[in-house]
């Protein structure tokens, strides 16, 4: 997003870069006894089962005059095969204006017990122009297999913008990580850091040699700079689980966040997120500035669709609905960004990128005299945002927020099938800010997401068959989602029934189906369907398996540990209602008993199941109701919720049985 | 290896022959009204070719005039990726000139494109090469409102003949193509060939051109967009093609003769000699391996096993690399190089053990392109080496680090390969993996405890062939942890953890195989209603390939492997166990497969065996529907494959 350094006129020497680095994990570079023995060592206590284990890594960002620079140092022991790729090709992209030199590269291998390395030459390494504006600088290391100590360093000179946060952990298990900026005194910055050994700060760079997590700060008044130090040993190989949020949410880091930029005649605060807010997005003209304009051209097109409407509410979902239905979200080709977010240029073309399109709905909000802004937040993919501390890069979009009746609206109109009032899953990540005059945030947590989804099925005999009627009405997410994914291909949704139907224990043919709407999502989405299954007369007993529509086939949580905490997208609220005439001749002879499955006392996640026989109107019924109270589950739950759900599958496994009338017993 | 891969070719007119005005961009063009569409070619169809004109013309052996022009008019959103135009370049191929318009729906012209907006990257990150020097001209109208059409105009000079373009006036299944062109021109002398397939009767022109030079042309209108049929596609192109291949051609500072496989196989041997020279000290290895080792299998598989600890792949496709191997000392030195490289390597090892081997070009890959021999032309996009002997030839895949010597894989299994060797190039078969070496066989084993909600069980695998090679390589590569991340989501039980597992890898005259054995708890096995308990048994996974397809079938079914799949599943029922029902068996016999299920009562105990077995094939279309039916049946296996138990009355 907006870029926070500035040229700093500095009066200072370029100084040498301190050695902060400990001697220890680089000595197999310098020894040949400690080479050979790394060479000859194939298991590593930290991760006995390891295909690489990082022996040493380390970054430096130096940033003086206005010429950044970033370099990186690093030695791997390749264990097996796999590993193999991931080191022994190393590519460094950069910009067109950074320079990558000072490129080194050797590979030490035990030959004969002898140690040979070879050195990546010169004419090895390869400068490719990607595009216009990016390069990237690639080298193989020579000889690289199973057992060999790879060890390689680069620079990069004039990296552009931010202070770039470091990870300690990486996909191999690192014994040795280090962090060091030099930056000088007119920038202040913080730092958060999320290890899961707290760092702790020591006075004297030699205690950088012995510890697990510690850091060093130093400052010079005099030459006007100051440097920070961390170091981190034994950090285990990072695995992404499923169902969590954001990698970069537990992933061991550093990030060094800029809180202000002050020389005399010239402040840029990025200290808190009120200052972050207004000098980034509620001051830039360009991005959230314009809604805040007078946007006169609005004023007809607004008076127009809020004609005859009574109440604000209505109003601010006629402008939405106008937004969403007729501008179309177009993603940038590769030089038009400020055209698809220029809201005047947005809504003449009716065409635009995600944020002129809500910029646009927020300004015929305004417009209209309602109470709407922008809100900027981070989405899943991203890491979360936090209220103490600034993390302007990892904002990715841009939403409305309008107030009307004492209640929050939250608004995307660039999804065409996004109902009123509710966001993109991805959105619902946390913390938010809200630009405005008046500095304000909101917290968007998956848990005010519920997915309301309802399902009515019929089966009755009709002639020698039996007719299977399905009503399916789906929740604000499920809908949203399916209408995405059909695109209003009706020939699409066919298949997708008949797929759904084919995963069933008895053969179904589709009749007939049909929807309400593909297109309008002010419209709950109703799909209904029916299908015929054969019905033979001749048998005496007839296992019928009820759930012609499952919570889910296979457990979704297969890991059989966990480390990180579950984190749904959203709550699951389903209704499941089967209603069955027994054909003539038949009765219900056994069926499962009613049961309710609860995730501990609280019922976190609850299955509630009854089932109900009519014996005189041979009728059966089952009304199954599945819930969930929370999104977040901590790892130490996990287990609780495998089982709780190994018990809903073996709930909807459970069949009724059907037996054939005796004469002696037909009443 | 490069391929060159090339788009659809459209022209508007420019052909002398046909005498008609030129279509160029011009200011409002009625003509590209989306409203001018026949219906019939609206049907089934996203993007329509409204005119397209591809020209080729061979001025000598390393110069080659390529010109396309073609109008597409884009349907709705999902035919969006036919209005981008993204053309590859290389050192051999040049881009003169790139032009295009954007019409709307009436026609009315609402911009055009400037050379200054077009993209222009490198192929990194698009490939697998690590470095290359193709790169990408790239540019979209990005517009919305549909339909629309896009002109485009694209000039190239190819400074070769080793490869040239072909034309595919249908680019995809779900284009229609109103009317396109396409001509050929050549001097006399060059002798280019072609090859028709799949066109309309009397689409072809034999003529001349200005120059009194052999010009052939050929013309299609209507043709109709289509549904595509899961399963069908046997062949090397679905729609009209013309193929081009030269007689005499040049590659860089190379010359050869195209127009037998003998010609083409000499000239990639003799591109490709003389680059065997071994370092001393690798020679003395070589001999050091073998030691006295008189078997020339076990010769090979020890340099092969030598080759594949030490070295890795990395492809390096620029210039004339892409066809032409480093030599072996460069390989030897740096530890790295492509399947030629790593062919020329090996085949160096093998000399000096005084073992003769050679180079097969091959098409590899599940959709490879089938080689025609009666149209010798260059369609390979890999190398390997292959040893003749007396009866069957050693084939050795040098790209793997884990196959054994002899072995292929899928990748490169039964098709046409040239031999490159000092006599010229010949034609011959990889071996063809079948039944009787593709099988797996599993004898699971579960002993039923009424008391617990999970059961404890245990399978014994045996995985022979191209049905073991995707296990087989995660299981000796991935750490311990992915690989049990693995196990514990590849079977089909409804929840389950796996316990233990140990693998054992053996093989057989060259066919690997290995030996599975798994323990497993798993859940959802018992449920009870309250008269009865049901043992839920459908864990077997479907062997067939999901289809769907509502239409009717007018394609033949194509199945491209043979195996067969033997399960046993015993299961152990409880003390006093009354068994109300056993599921159903069942036997049949396809012309693609038979399947035979049954189940066995014995005491205390309960079998189910199961044995599938398919042949390879091209089948009429009338046996997709059993095809489809048996896929959905064994479907439903997972739910009402039951053992029902009648619960003990108190």
């Amino acid at each position: 997003m907006h870029p926070f350094v500035s040229k700093a006129a500095l009066a200072s020497a370029f100084c040498l870069v301190m050695q902060g680095a400990t001697a220890q994990n680089k000595a197999s570079l310098t020894d040949p006894a400690q080479m050979k023995t790394l060479l000859q060592k194939s298991v590593f206590d930290i991760d006995t089962s390891a295909k690489a284990v990082i022996i040493y890594e380390k970054g430096w960002f130096e940033s003086f005059e206005s010429a950044p620079v970033y370099k990186l140092e690093r030695i791997v022991k390749i264990i097996g095969k796999d590993a193999v790729d991931d080191f022994a090709r190393i590519s460094v992209p950069a910009s067109k204006r950074s320079l990558v030199r000072k490129v080194t590269g050797e590979t030490y291998n035990l030959e004969n017990g002898e140690i040979v390395k070879q050195s990546v030459e010169k004419a090895d390494l390869i400068k490719e122009k990607i595009t216009a504006n990016t390069r990237v600088t690639k080298f193989a290391l020579p000889g690289v297999k199973t057992g060999s100590v790879v060890h390689y360093v680069y620079q990069i000179d004039n990296t552009g913008y931010g202070l770039p946060s470091w990870d300690f952990q990486n996909s191999y298990p690192t014994l040795y990580s280090e962090y060091e900026i030099n930056i000088p005194t007119i920038l202040k910055y913080s730092s958060v850091s999320n290890t899961s050994v707290p760092f702790k700060e020591v006075t004297r760079q030699r205690s950088l040699e012995d510890c697990n997590a510690c850091l060093y700060n130093s400052a010079n008044g005099n030459l006007g700079r100051q440097t920070s130090i961390w170091v981190r040993r034994n950090i285990p190989a990072f695995r992404t689980e499923p169902f969590m949020s954001a990698d970069a949410n537990y992933l061991e880091r550093v990030k060094p966040t800029v809180t202000s930029l002050e020389y005399p005649g010239y402040q840029f605060l990025l200290d808190n997120w009120e200052h972050a807010t207004e000098n980034v997005y509620y001051k830039n003209d360009e991005s959230c500035g314009q809604v805040f304009k007078g946007n006169a051209f609005l004023l007809d097109p607004v008076n127009q669709i809020i004609a005859g409407k009574n109440g604000d509410l209505e109003k601010a979902k006629a402008i939405y609905a106008f937004v969403r239905d007729h501008i179309t979200l177009k993603e940038e080709s590769f030089n038009d960004y400020k055209a698809l977010s220029d809201i005047s240029e947005v809504y003449k073309r009716k065409e635009g990128n995600s944020e002129g399109i809500n910029l646009l709905l927020i300004a015929m909000l305004r417009k209209a005299s309602l109470e709407a802004e922008p809100v900027v937040l981070a989405t899943r993919a991203s890491e979360r945002l936090h209220s103490f501390i600034v993390d302007i890069n990892a904002i990715d979009y841009m939403i409305g927020i309008v107030k009307i009746g004492g209640q929050d609206y939250v608004l995307d109109a660039s999804d065409k099938y996004m109902p009123f009032g509710t966001l993109p899953l991805s959105c619902y990540n946390g913390y938010c800010r809200i630009v405005s005059k008046k500095p304000d945030a909101v917290e968007l947590h998956p848990d005010g997401l519920t997915d309301k989804t309802t399902t009515i099925v019929s089966l009755a005999p009709v002639k020698d068959k039996l007719l299977l009627k399905v009503e399916q009405k789906l929740g604000n997410v499920s809908g949203t989602l399916l209408r995405n994914e059909l695109k209003e291909d009706t020939a699409k949704l066919k298949e997708k029934i008949q797929k759904g139907l084919s995963k069933l224990s008895t053969p179904l043919q589709l009749k007939q189906y049909s929807v309400n709407s593909l297109k309008n999502a002010d419209l709950p989405l109703v799909i209904r369907y029916e299908a015929e299954l054969p019905w033979n007369a001749d048998k005496d007993l007839v296992y019928l398996d009820p759930y012609f529509d499952k919570l889910c086939e296979q457990n979704p949580f297969t890991l059989t540990t966990r480390k990180f905490p579950i984190e749904l997208g959203y709550l699951s609220d389903n209704k499941y209602v089967f209603n069955f005439q027994v054909p003539e001749g038949y009765e219900v002879d056994d069926y499962p008993k009613s049961s309710v499955l609860k995730l501990s006392q609280e019922g976190l996640m609850q299955l509630k199941n009854t089932l109900v026989y009519d014996a005189e109107n041979k009728t059966f019924s089952i009304n199954c109701h599945f819930n969930q109270k929370t999104t977040v589950y901590t790892a130490d739950n996990y287990n609780q919720v495998r089982t709780f759900y190994d018990n809903v599958i073996a709930e909807q496994k459970k069949k009724i049985v059907l037996k054939k009338n005796t004469p002696a017993q037909v009443h | 290896m490069i391929t060159l891969r090339l788009k659809a070719l459209f022209f508007s007119a420019l052909i002398v022959i046909t005498g008609s005005a030129a279509f160029a961009k011009q200011d409002d063009n009625p003509a590209l009204a989306a409203s001018a569409i026949p219906a019939a070619l609206k049907t089934n169809a996203h993007a329509v070719i409204r005119y397209a004109n591809t020209e080729v013309s061979v001025e000598s052996l390393n110069r080659v005039k390529y010109k396309r022009s073609y109008a597409v008019t884009i349907l709705d959103e999902q035919g969006k990726a036919a209005a981008n135009l993204m053309e590859q370049y290389s050192q051999m191929i040049r881009i003169q000139n790139i032009e295009g318009a954007l019409y709307d729906a009436s026609g009315k012209m609402l911009r055009s494109l400037k050379e200054k907006d077009i993209f222009d990257r490198s192929t990194y990150q698009m490939s697998g090469a690590f470095h290359s020097d193709e790169r990408i001209k790239a540019y979209s109208f990005n517009h919305t409102v549909y339909p629309y059409t896009v002109y485009f105009e694209i000039d190239e000079t190819l400074s070769t003949t080793f490869f040239m373009p072909r034309w595919s006036p249908q680019p995809g299944n779900d284009y229609a193509v109103e009317q396109a062109q396409f001509s050929l021109s050549y001097a006399p002398e060059f002798k280019v060939r072609y090859k028709e397939l799949l066109l309309p009767p009397g689409a072809r022109k034999d003529g001349k051109d200005a120059q009194g030079r052999p010009l052939v042309s050929w013309q299609v209108r209507n043709i109709a967009a289509y549904k595509t049929q899961p399963l069908s596609s046997s062949d090397n192109y679905d729609r009209p093609t013309v193929l081009l291949a030269p007689g005499d051609f040049q590659l860089m500072d190379y010359k050869g003769n195209m127009n037998s496989w003998n010609s083409l196989g000499l000239f990639s041997y003799q591109l490709n000699d003389g680059r065997s020279q071994l370092p001393e000290d690798k020679k003395a290895l070589v001999q050091s391996i073998i030691g006295t080792e008189k078997d020339t299998y076990k010769k090979v598989q020890l340099l092969y096993a030598y080759m594949q600890q030490n070295t890795r792949y990395v492809l390096n496709a620029y210039g004339i690399s892409g066809w032409q191997t480093f030599d072996a000392a460069h390989v030897a030195h740096n530890g790295y190089g492509d399947c030629k490289g790593l062919t020329n390597y090996l085949k160096a090892l093998l000399a000096e053990a005084g073992i003769k081997s050679y180079a097969a070009l091959v098409s590899a890959g599940d959709d490879y392109y089938r080689l025609d021999e009666q149209f010798p032309a260059n369609n390979f996009n890999h190398v390997i080496l292959c040893v003749p002997q007396a009866k069957d030839s050693i084939w050795v895949e040098c790209t793997s680090q884990e196959l054994p010597a002899g072995y292929l894989g899928s990748f490169t299994q039964n098709r046409k390969v040239l031999l490159a060797t000092e006599t010229g190039g010949y034609l011959c078969n990889t071996p063809f993996y079948g039944k009787d070496k593709n099988y797996l066989v599993r004898k699971i084993s579960v002993r039923i405890d009424p008391a617990s909600e999970q059961q404890q069980v245990t399978m014994q695998h045996t995985y022979s062939g191209l049905l073991g090679d995707d296990i087989a390589s995660i299981v000796k590569n991935k750490p311990k942890d992915q690989v049990r991340e693995w196990q514990n989501t590849r079977f089909s039980f409804p929840s389950y953890g796996i316990n233990d597992y140990s693998y054992v890898f053996t093989g057989n005259n060259g066919i690997p195989a290995l030996e599975e054995n798994v323990t497993a708890t798993v859940s959802g096995v018992i449920t009870s209603t309250q008269k009865r308990t049901f043992l839920n048994i459908g864990w077997l996974q479907n062997p067939l390939t999901e289809v769907l397809q509502n239409e009717p079938r007018t394609l033949p079914l194509v199945l491209r492997k043979s195996f067969r799949i033997t399960d046993s599943l015993l299961v152990t029922l409880p003390e006093g166990s009354q068994i109300e029902s056993l599921p159903e068996g069942k036997s049949i016999d396809y012309p693609f497969a038979s399947y035979r299920l049954r189940f066995e009562k014995r005491a205390g105990e309960v079998i189910a065996i199961r044995n599938y077995e398919q042949s390879a094939g091209v089948y009429k279309p009338e046996v997709f529907a059993d095809y489809q039916n048996l896929y959905q049946e064994l479907n439903r296996q997972k739910e009402d494959m039951n053992i029902v138990l009648l619960n003990k009355t108190p």
